[in-house]
């Protein structure tokens, strides 16, 4: 009964207990020709309970989702671009290492191993040029003029509210600055 | 329509809930199962997101199915009361009654499974037992470092040892498995191996390790060790039991370009490797479920809402089930006796129904049934009674005799047409009302004061009315009638009227009597004529012939017609008297003192005939001409006498019968032939020989002009009675 009333308090509190809140802190967006740079930091995500979830072998997953959109502030408007890097950490306590896999939109990009805790959140949380969006045919959406711009945010997983309700446990989005199109023939 | 009726039939039977119920529990139990065995189920399965999100919106749409239908009860019971439709009372307080008795194990149980299930876990996850694993892990992890450690600290001893040395050579490639050889035995490992890049340049194993062959690194994690990503690695040992835990140490690149790679190797006894997976396993096992902790208790605690929510959807769909078996029998019931009440006696009631209930519905079917066919009987009956009533009324309307029927309060309910126009009335004069308010008038108050003596069945009674100034005979017969009893009250008896007019049949008789009398005048008259004539053409022949005794014969002719002229001259006297009499004059007359008055004069005129009186009470003021009645007991007692041979007895008779009067004359006579009783009140009508035959005449006529009847019978063992009845009072 009082796990019942514990998991009440925490899925109506939820949000309001942990000290540090998951978020993007860095979002930087370069253009390599048509495709689209993305160096990211995320902080507030490795805290106790993150480590101690990792270091029990279950796996587990960051999520990070980005959208390009225009510079126009419509809430209709839908996303030109959409992406997804998934980072699953999986921790094999006979080796004492972890096997780290990154997935972009799906696909296996990248699979680490390290043995070091503040290395495997480096990897987890920093990125450096990570080609999240190519712009190929994008002027058939948007004019020569106008500006875009990256938004980003982390999914941590899922949690339930009153007990049975899932609800996504993410950061809040992180625009970047804004940016022309590139010049020159069109992608 | 036709498809849904057999489902909704086999919905409602009973057997195929119990195999619903079954089967809930059978899915159940299968859950349990499930949940209990999850650790076997494959890997894949388990961490398919798809079907977990899936399986976690089935229970949420499950509960909330639950819950739908939980309200969906209630709110039909809801709705149901306020339409204050038959049996939702009923319902409501079956199903909270269920529901109440269920509601208080449920949430204790409830409340123990939660407690129960955080004891459970609570006991899986306590400091103790999370302190063992620790130290486990520890000492794993302990053990693994100190191999590792050791391992590289052989291999950058190792390559220390061989790094003056040109691995180029071939010659040089001897000294360097020799001093490995050395190194062996000095660092306590059991394998070296010298690589430039991830090419295999040399390597030594100790014998005593139980290795047979140099065992295979593997290019991947050469390729990291060179890229500076590992130093430690785990490899299996496809020959020997056990495992080889390689440390890399790494030197920079020759004049080649290649970096020289030094590994040690150092094999891990199978047992001691399995042990110590087996309880970094369980230590990782243990972790997994602290962190996830919360996840398991709100699994089972979800399980539990959800088997809290079916049972009491099961307590209150039963509570349902069970009033809805008993309520929609009586519903249709209620819908059955009102349809039966409204006259649908065709009405069945089809609702399936078992126990008590059924043999309820049974009954009401076959009751019904019943009135269907008693009420077709009726309406048969009717219909043929209304077919003879018809035929009555048309018999009674054209019947020339008067019918009226009179209810037990004394109503004219009845008058056909022959009445009224004997009445001289409308029907709406007569009908509805009393006697005494039909016939107040004066004109017709005889009739009224005829129904308010007692009925005398089969006896008629003479009456004069004076209707619309003509006077009208007429015979009354009053018979009783037992009425069919109102419901709830007693049978009465009513009065059947038959009315007889004779006015037209007695003037009939009159005119003929009259033809009669005639007749006998012109036959009485011509009697004396005949020797009147025959005696006046004698003394006219005796006086033509000159006859010497003309004197004598004169003498006896004159004598001879004034004789008959004296007898006729004395028959017209008679009959004068006859068609003289006076209208009756009544007054109040002591009968009894009258008939006193009369009888001496007969005494002693004929020997051997006695003479007698037997008069009732109630006569000393009968309202009656005394004169009259006196001249017709005379007549009366004339012929009495005259018939009478002795030894005989003459009587005479008077009593009261409320308001009428009753006269009798009795004698032990001749009596009067059948054939003579007709004839017997006409004028000059005798059966004596002699008389003028007026004496009964005029006896008829003083009685039916005092409203009264005569007439004559045979006397018991002999003679003759005439009996008067006369109002009297």
């Amino acid at each position: 009964m009082r796990s019942a009333l514990f998991c009440l308090v925490l899925a109506l509190g939820a949000g309001a207990v942990g000290d540090e809140v998951p978020a993007v802190t860095e979002l930087t967006v370069r253009l390599d020709g048509l495709r689209v740079l993305v160096d990211l930091e995320a902080g507030g995500i490795f805290d106790a309970a993150f480590r101690e979830r990792i270091d029990s072998g279950l796996a587990t997953t960051l999520t990070y989702e980005f959208e390009l959109l225009r510079d126009r502030k419509r809430w209709l408007d839908a996303p030109l671009r959409e992406g997804e890097l998934q980072i699953i950490a999986l921790y094999d306590a006979m080796n004492r290492e972890y096997l780290v896999n990154l997935k972009l939109d799906g696909q296996l990009v990248d699979s680490k191993m390290v043995r070091d805790l503040a290395e495997l959140e480096r990897l987890m949380t920093r990125f450096e040029g990570l080609p999240v969006f190519t712009l190929e045919g994008i002027r058939e959406d948007v004019s020569e003029r106008s500006r875009l711009l990256v938004k980003a945010r982390v999914v941590l997983g899922t949690r339930t509210v009153l007990l049975f309700i899932p609800s996504t446990v993410a950061s809040e989005w992180r625009d970047s600055k804004k940016f022309h199109l590139p010049t020159g023939p069109p992608g | 329509m036709a498809l849904w009726d057999p489902l909704r039939r086999q919905w409602k039977d009973a057997r195929f809930v119990v195999a619903g119920l079954i089967a809930l529990l059978a899915a159940l139990v299968a859950i349990f199962y499930s949940i209990q065995r999850g650790q076997d189920l494959p890997a894949t399965l388990v961490r398919n997101k798809v079907l977990l999100f899936a399986l976690q919106y089935l229970n949420v749409v499950l509960i909330l199915a639950i819950l739908f239908v939980l309200l969906r009860n209630a709110f039909k019971l809801l709705v149901e009361r306020r339409n204050r439709m038959l049996g939702s009372k009923f319902k409501v307080k079956l199903v909270l009654t269920y529901f109440g008795l269920s509601l208080i194990p449920i949430v204790l149980l409830f409340v123990y499974a939660t407690e129960l299930l955080e004891n459970t876990v609570d006991r899986w996850i306590n400091a103790p037992l999370s302190g063992y694993f620790e130290q486990a892990r520890t000492l794993v992890d302990t053990l693994n470092e100190r191999i590792e450690a050791d391992g590289l600290r052989a291999a950058r001893e190792a390559r220390a040892a061989i790094l003056d040395l040109d691995l180029g050579d071939p010659a040089a490639r001897i000294e360097v498995n020799r001093r490995l050889q050395t190194a062996l035995g000095r660092f306590g490992v059991d394998y070296f191996g010298v690589f430039l890049g991830t090419d295999f340049v040399t390597g030594a194993v100790d014998p005593r390790s139980g290795l047979t062959d140099l065992p295979e690194p593997g290019g991947k994690y050469l390729a990291e060790v060179v890229a500076g990503n590992r130093t430690v690695w785990r490899v299996d040992l496809p020959a020997a039991p056990g495992r080889l835990v390689l440390a890399a140490a790494l030197a920079p690149p020759d004049g080649t370009g290649r970096p020289l790679v030094v590994l040690a190797g150092t094999r891990v006894d199978a047992e001691l490797y399995a042990s110590g997976e087996s309880v970094l396993a369980a230590a990782q096992g243990f972790r997994q479920l602290v962190v996830q902790r919360e996840d398991v208790q709100r699994s089972h605690l979800l399980i539990l809402v959800l088997i809290t929510l079916l049972l009491l959807l099961a307590s209150s769909w039963v509570g349902l089930y069970l009033a809805r078996r008993i309520t929609v029998p009586i519903q249709a019931l209620a819908e059955g006796t009102r349809r039966v009440a409204e006259g649908d006696l065709g009405h069945r009631v089809d609702t399936a129904a078992e126990d008590e209930l059924g043999v309820l519905i049974d009954s009401f079917n076959r009751m019904t049934a019943e009135l269907e066919r008693n009420r077709a009987e009726l309406l048969d009956a009717n219909r043929r009674l209304a077919a003879e009533r018809a035929l009555i009324a048309a018999v009674v309307d054209n019947v020339a005799a008067g019918v009226m029927a009179l209810d037990g309060a004394g109503r004219i309910v009845t008058a056909n047409d022959a009445a009224l126009a004997m009445l001289r009335q409308r029907r709406h004069d007569v009908l509805g009302k009393t006697a005494a308010e039909a016939w107040g008038d004066p004109e017709r108050s005889r009739l009224a004061e005829l129904l308010a003596e007692p009925p005398t069945t089969g006896q008629g009674q003479e009456v004069h009315l004076l209707v619309g100034g003509d006077w009208k005979r007429l015979e009354v017969k009053t018979t009783p009638l037992e009425l069919a009893a109102e419901p709830g009250g007693e049978a009465t008896i009513g009065r059947v009227l038959v009315l007889e007019d004779l006015t037209e049949l007695l003037k009939a008789q009159q005119l003929a009597a009259w033809t009669e009398a005639a007749r006998r005048i012109a036959h009485e008259i011509k009697n004396p004529l005949t020797p009147i004539r025959l005696a006046a053409e004698r003394l006219l022949q005796k006086h033509h012939r000159g006859d010497p005794d003309l004197g004598a014969a004169l003498e006896g002719g004159v004598e001879i017609i004034v004789r008959e002229v004296v007898t006729l001259q004395g028959m017209v006297d008679e009959f004068s008297r006859y068609a003289r009499m006076p209208r009756p004059q009544p007054r109040r007359t002591d009968l009894g003192r009258l008939i006193e008055d009369i009888l001496p004069l007969y005494r002693g005129l004929k020997p051997g005939v006695e003479l007698g009186a037997e008069v009732g009470p109630g006569l000393e003021a009968a309202l009656v001409d005394p004169e009259q009645i006196r001249r017709a007991l005379l007549n009366l007692l004339d012929n009495a006498v005259e018939a009478t041979d002795a030894p005989g007895r003459v009587v005479v008779e008077a009593h009261s019968h409320g308001h009428r009067l009753e006269l009798r004359v009795r004698d032990t006579g001749r009596g009067i032939p059948a054939a003579d009783k007709e004839k017997l009140f006409l004028p000059y009508f005798s059966t004596k020989g002699r008389g003028s035959g007026l004496g009964l005449a005029i006896v008829h006529r003083i009685v039916t002009d005092h409203q009264g009847t005569i007439r004559a019978e045979d006397a018991e063992p002999q003679g003759t009675v005439f009996t008067i009845e006369l109002p009297g009072r």
